[in-house]
């Protein structure tokens, strides 16, 4: 592993390379007019790309397209092969091959595709090593990623995701009742913090209505393919948007102890409004979330003590406060015993 | 003056302002007087190119803040990837990649002259060979195109796509690299791959994801191959409290990440004094490698020892500090309330948890640093019966914010 000469920064994946190359794909199969290049600048590039891009092609200065004298004008690719996919750079194969030795990379291929995967990596050094990082604060009840059991049903689903197939699912409820249902798989979602997947999968009702479950992967007893299919794509963020709360978590955060650098980093993951309150060393923060994680936030708002303050909403409000309440109790009832500190 | 441009040559001169923009987001123009007003105007109107759909105003008076926010969960790909795409490059760059892309990939080897001549023939572009020769080494080095020699003369060609030489690898390894562009170190790189692919991450969802870590990758990558070849590093860390930078020899140990906090670190052993530390890799602004440490597997075999008794980052004075001692006793319902009990299983790190009579439990521990529990403890509040730590100031902390938590929440006729 010699890092000096793969530099992570280089023009090799500028953005304007893969605009310029989105815009002659489409014009290999289609000519296009100035307004359709600029609207795919427009699409794929930066918020001001465009104003760099489209003159440059229109008028030659990057010679990639040929101009066609129709009316209006149109432009066809100048170049002769596709130009997807690109080969991989140095830098690329080599964090390619770091993932080789990360157990969850088995959840994705068979033995024998990781045999191929590994042939052609062979001659490559590893980025960085997995047993040089280590992840101090994770659950320790992450998902069995080493199980046959749990690696064939990933397979499984991994194969059904791009299909749009329905799976016959059975799997373990919190109450240890064993449910078995048809679903289609739409997403799978990975959570840092407890190192386990979660598969959003849609299932139809009775009446046809769609619902959306989220499955813990690791309490999926079996999957089955069917020989059902999915026509459309489906949409899990349209599902998920009722679950968005509808007032936000209104905080103050002191400067105290360093905690407004602690908990902006904290909640950085959660869309979020911070101000400065006039005259004070106080910030107000508005977190927008999901009233599923609700218990979750509650309990990282908690572990900040009082350098942060709840405002709101009421229904935070009121489980904050109880259980500040019981552990006032739990206090007096330490001092009447006379063992307190 | 010079003229604006979207791209930059630097990727370490936005770090700051992507960071302040992302994790304050309260900062107005007047905040940021490092650099001038026009150098700020320009990074803002860079994030608001690059960021454009997650940047949000707020105005409060005659100021504005503007900020990136977005919920993690809902990412496909980390929106702060956009920042690594944005290196500058010349004509001549974007001319050659294009062009020597076009021409090699059928394959066949040619030489220097050949290419030359079959640019200007095939598409009318007239390079001098030293441009092209200079071009096709870069590519070299960076494994686009290969080198052999025949004869006299070099030949160059350019590898087949991995689709086309090992076909039998997809669809898997595509959602292989859309899943660990979203977990993995240095996940950019496998953005990028997709985007060599033309393909997206539709499947994958990534929680709790803290996509700040982005921005340490150019700094990391430098620090790793010092750990692999146990080398020392002279580092210069920026304090997040006073600002002030200074430099450090160290040699680097292992790379800690916080899942819960966003944080990561890097354990050292500081050259001066022999201490293990660790260092926010938020906080180093360079990294310049040294010489081979010799004492490099002592240094490993300290950490390692003091390992069992590290609750996150901070090791104290390692050599010379007895651990702490912390005990906590929590009430649950053990019919109704089974998941605190599996919460103390999962989120203990080492210690005991002991059953002292139903519905009580005794959570133990020694660390090197009790100060560090804290955070968790508190997650518990409404539940702790007692609390205990050999270190008196950890258990005064610990009962006086119980008061002021008190003091905020509770109303003065209840107590």
């Amino acid at each position: 592993m010699n890092t000096t000469d793969l530099p992570l920064f280089s023009e090799l994946y500028t953005c304007y390379y893969q605009v310029v190359a989105k815009i002659l794909d489409e014009a290999s199969r289609q000519v296009l007019t100035r307004r359709q290049i600029e609207d795919l600048a427009q699409k794929h590039g930066y918020g001001e790309s465009a104003l760099s891009i489209v003159p440059r092609l229109i008028e030659g200065e990057w010679p990639f397209l040929c101009r066609k004298n129709t009316v209006p004008p149109t432009y066809a690719c100048a170049l002769k092969h596709p130009l997807f996919p690109q080969p991989l750079t140095r830098l690329q194969r080599s964090w390619l091959k770091a993932l080789l030795s990360d157990p969850r990379i088995r959840l994705f291929f068979t033995d024998e595709q990781l045999t191929t995967l590994e042939g052609y990596l062979s001659d490559t050094a590893p980025l960085f090593r997995m047993s040089d990082f280590c992840l101090f604060d994770q659950y320790k009840d992450h998902d069995p990623f080493s199980s046959v059991m749990y690696r064939q049903h990933m397979h499984t689903i991994l194969e059904a995701l791009p299909q749009r197939r329905f799976l016959s699912i059975d799997y373990l409820s919190r109450k240890d009742r064993i449910l078995t249902r048809t679903f289609l798989p739409c997403r799978l979602e990975y959570g840092q913090r407890d190192g386990k997947f979660r598969l959003y999968a849609m299932s139809l009702t009775k009446t046809g209505r769609q619902r959306m479950d989220i499955l813990n992967a690791a309490r999926i007893l079996s999957v089955k393919k069917t020989n059902s299919y999915f026509p459309f794509p489906v949409d899990v963020d349209r599902f998920l948007d009722n679950a968005f709360c509808q007032e936000p978590l209104v905080l103050d955060i002191t400067t105290k102890r360093n905690a407004l650098e602690r908990a902006m980093l904290h909640f950085s993951c959660y869309q979020k409004k911070v101000e400065r309150l006039k005259d004070s060393n106080t910030y107000r923060c508005t977190i927008y979330y999901d009233k599923r994680w609700e218990t979750e936030l509650l309990i990282q708002v908690l572990s900040f003590g009082p350098v942060v303050k709840v405002l709101g909403p009421k229904v935070f409000l009121d489980q904050i406060k109880e259980r500040v309440r019981k552990q006032a109790l739990l206090m007096d009832q330490d001092r009447h015993s006379q063992t307190t500190p | 003056m010079s003229q604006y441009k979207e791209l930059i040559k630097q990727f370490d001169k936005i770090r700051s302002y992507v960071r302040d923009f992302y994790i304050y987001g309260f900062k107005t123009r007047s905040d940021f007087q490092e650099k001038s007003g026009r150098t700020y105007d320009n990074q803002r109107r860079r994030m608001e190119s690059w960021f454009g759909d997650y940047i949000r105003c707020d105005q409060n008076g005659h100021k504005k803040s503007v900020f990136l926010t977005l919920d993690s969960s809902r990412m496909a790909v980390n929106p702060l990837y956009q920042a690594w795409r944005s290196k500058t490059f010349t004509d001549n760059d974007i001319t050659l990649r294009f062009l020597l892309s076009d021409l090699l990939s059928d394959q066949k080897p040619r030489s220097l002259e050949t290419i030359a001549d079959q640019i200007q023939e095939n598409y009318k572009q007239l390079f001098d060979t030293q441009t092209i020769r200079r071009k096709l080494a870069l590519y070299e080095k960076e494994g686009l195109i290969a080198k052999e020699k025949q004869g006299k003369q070099y030949l160059y060609r350019m590898p087949s796509p991995v689709s086309f030489t090992h076909p039998s690898l997809f669809p898997a390894l595509t959602l292989g690299v859309s899943f660990f562009q979203g977990v993995a170190p240095f996940g950019f790189i496998g953005s990028a791959i997709l985007d060599f692919w033309d393909q997206k991450n539709k499947y994958f969802r990534f929680r709790s994801d803290y996509l700040i870590h982005t921005l340490e990758d150019e700094i990391l990558l430098p620090i790793l191959t010092a750990i692999e070849q146990k080398r020392q590093i002279l580092i210069t860390v920026k304090s997040t409290k006073t600002g002030r930078a200074q430099t450090q020899t160290v040699t680097p140990l292992k790379i800690l990440t916080s899942a819960q906090t966003g944080r990561r670190y890097v354990c050292v052993t500081q050259e001066k004094n022999c201490r293990i530390s660790s260092v926010r890799l938020d906080s180093i602004q360079n990294v310049e490698l040294l010489q081979t440490d010799e004492a490099y597997d002592k240094h490993m075999e300290s950490l390692d020892a003091a390992s069992p008794y590290i609750w996150g980052v901070s090791l104290g004075n390692v050599q010379t500090k007895e651990p702490e001692k912390v005990s906590m006793e929590i009430l649950l319902d053990e019919t109704e309330e089974d998941y605190i009990l599996t919460r103390l299983e999962r989120e203990g790190r080492g210690g005991w948890l002991k059953r002292l009579e139903p519905g009580v439990y005794e959570y133990q521990c020694l660390c090197l640093d009790a100060m560090e529990l804290l955070p968790w403890i508190k997650s518990f509040t409404g539940r702790i019966r007692a609390f205990h730590c050999s270190n008196a100031a950890v258990k005064n902390r610990f009962w006086d914010d119980m008061k002021m938590m008190q003091a905020y929440y509770m109303d003065p006729r209840e107590d």
